[in-house]
């Protein structure tokens, strides 16, 4: 169970979740509540997996991440001819020095978007795995460590099935969460039209303040020390036991995913500006926790989630203490 | 019970029934021996109490959740299942008595299979307890046959299937259940049919046949004396099988006196002597000669007849001495169901002054059939009477009474005679009274009775004209005895209305009136029996009474008849065998009033005989609950009527009786507790306020989309107070520290309690369950 030692976020911390916020809503108009869950994501150390159809701002969320954290930033369009190595690089023999030398992959950057994934094949999605759960590569048994903010938005498109490879689900699980995006609406359509007026490029240049690397590092620290109470993390087992039992649920929550819910959920509590976690913070991050790594059939996936919430009574009240 | 049948979801509830229904069974095999059935259940209702008790403790521990019992868990059930096998010897050394080594096995299968079904939440011990269940079952059913083991082992199947099921579907893997929508696959189904199918089978064919199977492979040990309590048949009773001494259905083929063809009594034997043979009129007779062939023909044996009684005369010589009680072999008949009984063999039409004689054969409207084909039952069909109830079941074994008459209580439904079930082996000797053509019943031959128990509040509620059409005139007929009769009939039915009340009226007085004494028989020649009875002496045999209740009765217009026949006395019950033996002291006769539809109903006018209790049917019973009910209430009409205004009123303002009782609660309480308490005491109140009227929050709705929920038809500043109490509350249960320091949590929650009254909840529109709504 974790310590009751947090504290509510301090103002600098504030201003700093305030400043990524911001930012990724320029980004991305109209989509506050999909920003939060990416911001939840960041915030607890997991990565993000976006489906959706093309030109819904993927890439454009991707690019804003890395500017306003400040690192570097790597995209790599996944492709059925994509190698292993082409993601964490590799080594070359160098003519000069006579010696071999290693080439760092786009795996390297702290902002990584790896879009349209599920084109690569598995050997190269599988790339990925060591560098996602670990967060280092081994490349001809030299173990390499990756940044301490590493942070894969991975990509990929429902529409087009053809030539695809459907990630596995032990590489789903490695995600922390699923969104999608959705179309935006009409004013904020309307509004992104009016800011497109003049703007020669995409909004890429402008000039915005990075949280820096050492800040971010601080917030996550300060994320997984939001206290979890007895009552939450029996609720969070409830409903974890509550996805492994229900019909339509083909693999249940792993201890992984479990693990993954409450680290997210504390994130969502820092957001809102609290020390502590509670049910309304597990509710909210439930569907894109669940999404990635339950085996439902995507139409009910909704009305599935719904119904484990409704069933797993909600904890307010202690229980008598037992003698 | 079938909602258990959830993929994934262990059926514990199917288990524990099942447990049960094998304890029970067991228990009702080990009781049965030497308790009552109530007493059984009595001890399994308490034992299964226990098992629940600990079923319960158990899923409260914290205890590692593996599918079979820890090590502590296996030696307590063997410890459990022992026990009985070290309690019994030691009870016999201490208090004396016997065990019969089965029963001692049979306990502690018992105490394992509840043991199990407490456990059962380990998969291991749950399959366990199941199949524990059904081996009690099959023993219970193999040594108990009744309606309770009937109905549990009915119960079991049922229950049984479904836990198969349940089984069967929690096995599936996820694949299969999802592919298919939930559909239950074709092998499940399949096999639930067949369950269904067999339990109805099973009731047609009936327990006996596979109990009287199975009985064979049971041990039938206990007791080292056949007397003793815990004894059964089969060890140490050969004798007394031999003799047909112990039970009516058992079975001796030789050297028994019942069987030898010696001068076996008749009931006219009986009657002679019980009541003394009856006084012969000298008369001079004329001798005339015959002819030589026809000297021949009456040298011939002349053809025998089994027709009981023909006469009863009332004119009787006082009984000779008695022999002393014999042994149980010298019984008549042997009954073995509900005590007293009358067993009809012959009915008395017609009275001359002096005797009483058979009428002519008659069935009385009634019709014989075979139950079904190849049943040995045969079943009467007659008009359905509203007074007749319940149904009443006899075993008479035939001992050394010769008749052709079946013997058997009155209202007779169906009955079986061995396995003669050919209609035209029977007749009608007169209505009511079957029996036998041509032939009397052999000695030794079971007869299984079923009759109908005739209800008296029922039959008070009849209407009985004066001059019955159903009736033929010889049953209203009197002769010119003693005016007495009709003068004490008159007056002990003074006031009181025409019907079954004056039949009673009648029989209650006669039964006061004179004293019942078999040997104070009518001097002889006394030129009026019943003046003599009635008036002087007042104490007599049976048939005076009988005669006196049945004139009277005729003379008032109801249709009588006298019925002869044995008197299956109570007293006479042998606790060990289970059965009554009827012997020549029993003879008896009594009287039958005929009532509207043409049925005869038996009513007893002498003092010490009682008639067999009426067997309400469970719908009578609910009936007459109903009506004493009603009744009662009639009775009471102020007293209920304000109760249930009272209640009313308490019902119609429930809530706000409640709300007052949890406000107040909530004020007591409020100083001794602490801001974190107080906090999550009032967010209670106000959600119990807000159930009450149809806005609580469900299940899984937190505090917070509970309140948004609210917000729409709530004002403001409650919304707020609200907001503000639920943060509080969520802080008090959720973080780890206390209440922050300068919040007024007493305040908010004393605004709260004020603002969100259970008028505030129902002034607001009613609004549709809230939806869930995700970001992505």
């Amino acid at each position: 169970m974790t310590e009751a030692n947090g504290a509510p976020p301090v103002e600098a911390d504030r201003q700093a979740v305030e400043a990524i916020r911001s930012a990724l809503n320029d980004a991305l108009r109209g989509k506050a509540a999909v920003i939060e869950h990416v911001l939840a994501c960041l915030l607890a150390r997991g990565h993000l997996l976006i489906e959706d159809l093309p030109g819904l701002g993927k890439t454009t969320l991707a690019k804003a991440m890395a500017r306003v954290l400040g690192g570097r930033f790597a995209r790599v369009q996944c492709t059925p001819d994509l190698l292993p190595g082409d993601i964490t690089g590799f080594r070359v023999f160098d003519q000069k020095t006579r010696e071999f030398e290693f080439l760092p992959g786009p795996v390297f950057a702290d902002v990584l978007l790896a879009d349209e994934i599920n084109r690569a094949t598995p050997r190269t999605q599988s790339a990925l795995l060591e560098a996602m759960a670990e967060r280092q590569v081994t490349v001809d048994s030299v173990r390499h460590v990756l940044s301490d903010t590493f942070f894969v938005i991975a990509t990929q498109n429902p529409a087009e099935q053809h030539g695809t490879y459907p990630l596995p689900e032990a590489q789903l699980d490695r995600f922390a969460m699923k969104l999608r995006i959705g179309y935006p609406g009409r004013d904020d359509e309307l509004a992104m039209l009016a800011a497109a007026v003049g703007s020669a490029d995409d909004g890429s240049a402008d000039q915005v303040e990075p949280v820096g690397h050492a800040r971010l590092r601080a917030l996550q620290g300060q994320v997984a020390g939001v206290a979890v109470g007895p009552m939450v993390a029996e609720y969070l087992v409830d409903l974890a036991a509550a996805t492994r039992g229900h019909r339509q649920v083909t693999l249940g929550l792993s201890p992984r995913g479990l693990l993954t819910w409450q680290r997210l959920a504390q994130a969502h509590a820092f957001l809102d500006g609290r020390a502590f976690v509670t049910p309304d913070d597990v509710q909210a991050v439930a569907r894109p926790v669940l999404d990635v790594r339950l085996g439902i059939e995507p139409e009910a996936a909704g009305r599935v989630v719904s119904e484990i919430l409704d069933a797993v009574p909600v904890p307010v009240y202690p229980k008598a203490r037992r003698a | 019970m079938f909602a258990e049948i959830d993929r994934g979801r262990p059926p514990l509830g199917l288990t524990l029934a099942l447990a049960a229904l094998g304890a029970a069974s067991v228990e009702l095999a080990v009781c049965g021996m030497t308790q009552t059935t109530t007493l059984a259940l009595v001890r399994v209702g308490v034992l299964v109490a226990a098992m629940l008790t600990a079923f319960v403790l158990l899923g409260r521990r914290r205890v590692e959740r593996g599918g079979v019992p820890t090590r502590r868990e296996s030696i307590v059930l063997v410890a459990i299942a022992v026990l009985p096998l070290l309690w019994h010897p030691a009870r016999v050394a201490v208090f004396g008595g016997g065990v019969m080594p089965e029963t001692m096995l049979l306990e502690g299968l018992r105490n394992l299979g509840l043991g199990l079904a407490a456990l059962s939440r380990r998969r291991l011990a749950r399959r366990l307890a199941a199949v524990v269940a059904l081996f009690g079952v099959v023993v219970g059913s193999s040594l108990v046959e009744g309606p309770t083991m009937t109905a549990m082992a009915g119960a079991f199947a049922v229950l049984g299937a479904a836990w198969l099921l349940a089984g069967y579907w929690s096995g599936l893997p996820a694949w299969a259940s999802t592919s298919t929508g939930g559909r239950p696959s074709l092998t499940g189904a399949t096999t639930a049919l067949a369950v269904a199918a067999v339990v109805p089978a099973l009731a047609l064919i009936g327990p006996s046949t596979a109990a009287s199977a199975l009985l064979g492979l049971v041990p039938t040990s206990g007791g080292s004396d056949w007397s003793a309590p815990e004894a059964r048949s089969g060890v140490g009773d050969g004798p007394n099988e031999v003799d047909a001494r112990d039970s009516a259905d058992s079975v001796g083929f030789s050297q028994s006196e019942v069987y030898l063809e010696t001068d076996q009594p008749s009931l006219y034997d009986a009657f002679n002597d019980t009541f003394g043979e009856p006084i012969k009129k000298k008369a001079q007779e004329k001798a005339i000669a015959m002819a030589p062939t026809e000297i021949q023909r009456r040298r011939e044996h002349p053809h025998e007849d089994h027709r009981a009684g023909r006469e009863f005369s009332t004119h009787r010589k006082p009984p000779g001495p008695r022999d002393p009680p014999g042994a149980e072999a010298d019984a008549l008949l042997y009954v073995r169901g509900r005590a007293p009984a009358h067993l009809r063999l012959v009915a008395y039409d017609t009275f001359d002054g002096e005797s009483w004689v058979e009428g002519q054969s008659s069935s009385g409207g009634a019709t014989l059939r075979t139950e079904v084909r190849e049943s040995p039952w045969l079943v009467i069909e007659a008009l359905d009477h509203p007074f007749l109830s319940g149904r009443v079941t006899h075993r008479i074994k035939v001992g050394r009474l010769e008749t052709a008459s079946i013997p058997s209580p009155a209202h007779l439904k169906r009955f079986r005679v061995g396995s003669v079930n050919r209609v035209d082996f029977y007749e009608w000797s007169q209505p009511g009274v079957l029996r036998m053509s041509g032939r009397t019943i052999p000695p030794g031959t079971v007869i299984d009775t079923e009759v109908r128990s005739p209800i008296p509040e029922s039959l008070r509620r009849l209407t009985i004209p004066e001059r019955p059409s159903y009736a033929f005139a010889r049953h209203c007929e009197s002769p010119p005895v003693s005016g007495l009769l009709d003068r004490l009939a008159a007056e002990w039915t003074a006031g009181v209305p025409r019907g079954w009340g004056q039949v009673e009226a009648v029989v209650a007085r006669l039964r006061g009136h004179c004293e019942h004494d078999r040997s104070a028989t009518p001097p002889e020649g006394c030129p009026d029996v019943m003046a003599h009875f009635l008036g002087r002496a007042r104490r007599g045999p049976d048939y005076l009474f009988a005669t006196a209740a049945a004139l009277m009765l005729r003379s008032l217009g109801y249709p009588t008849r006298v019925v002869g026949g044995l008197y299956v006395d109570p007293r006479r019950y042998d606790t060990h065998a289970r059965h009554v033996a009827v012997t020549s002291d029993d003879a008896h006769l009594w009287v039958e009033v005929q009532v509207p539809g043409g049925e005869w109903v038996a009513v007893e006018p002498t003092p010490g005989f009682e008639l067999m209790a009426p067997a309400y049917s469970p719908l009578d019973l609910l009936r007459a609950g109903l009506a004493s009910a009603a009744w009662w209430a009639g009775r009471n009409v102020a007293v209920l009527a304000m109760l249930a205004i009272g209640l009313g009123l308490l019902a119609w303002c429930r809530h706000q009786v409640l709300d007052r009782c949890w406000t107040i609660a909530w004020r007591l309480s409020t100083p001794a507790r602490g801001p974190s308490r107080v906090v999550l005491a009032t967010l209670r109140l106000v959600e119990r306020r807000a159930s009450w009227a149809g806005r609580g929050r469900t299940t899984g709705q937190t505090p917070s989309r509970w309140c948004d929920a609210l917000v729409a038809s709530a004002p403001t500043e409650l919304v707020n107070d609200l907001r503000e109490l639920i943060r509080l509350a969520q802080w008090s249960a959720y973080a780890p520290g206390p209440l922050p320091g300068g919040v007024e949590s007493l305040v908010i929650c004393r605004r709260v309690v004020r603002g969100w009254t259970l008028r505030t909840f129902r002034a607001m529109t009613p609004h549709a369950h809230p939806t869930r709504e995700f970001a992505s």
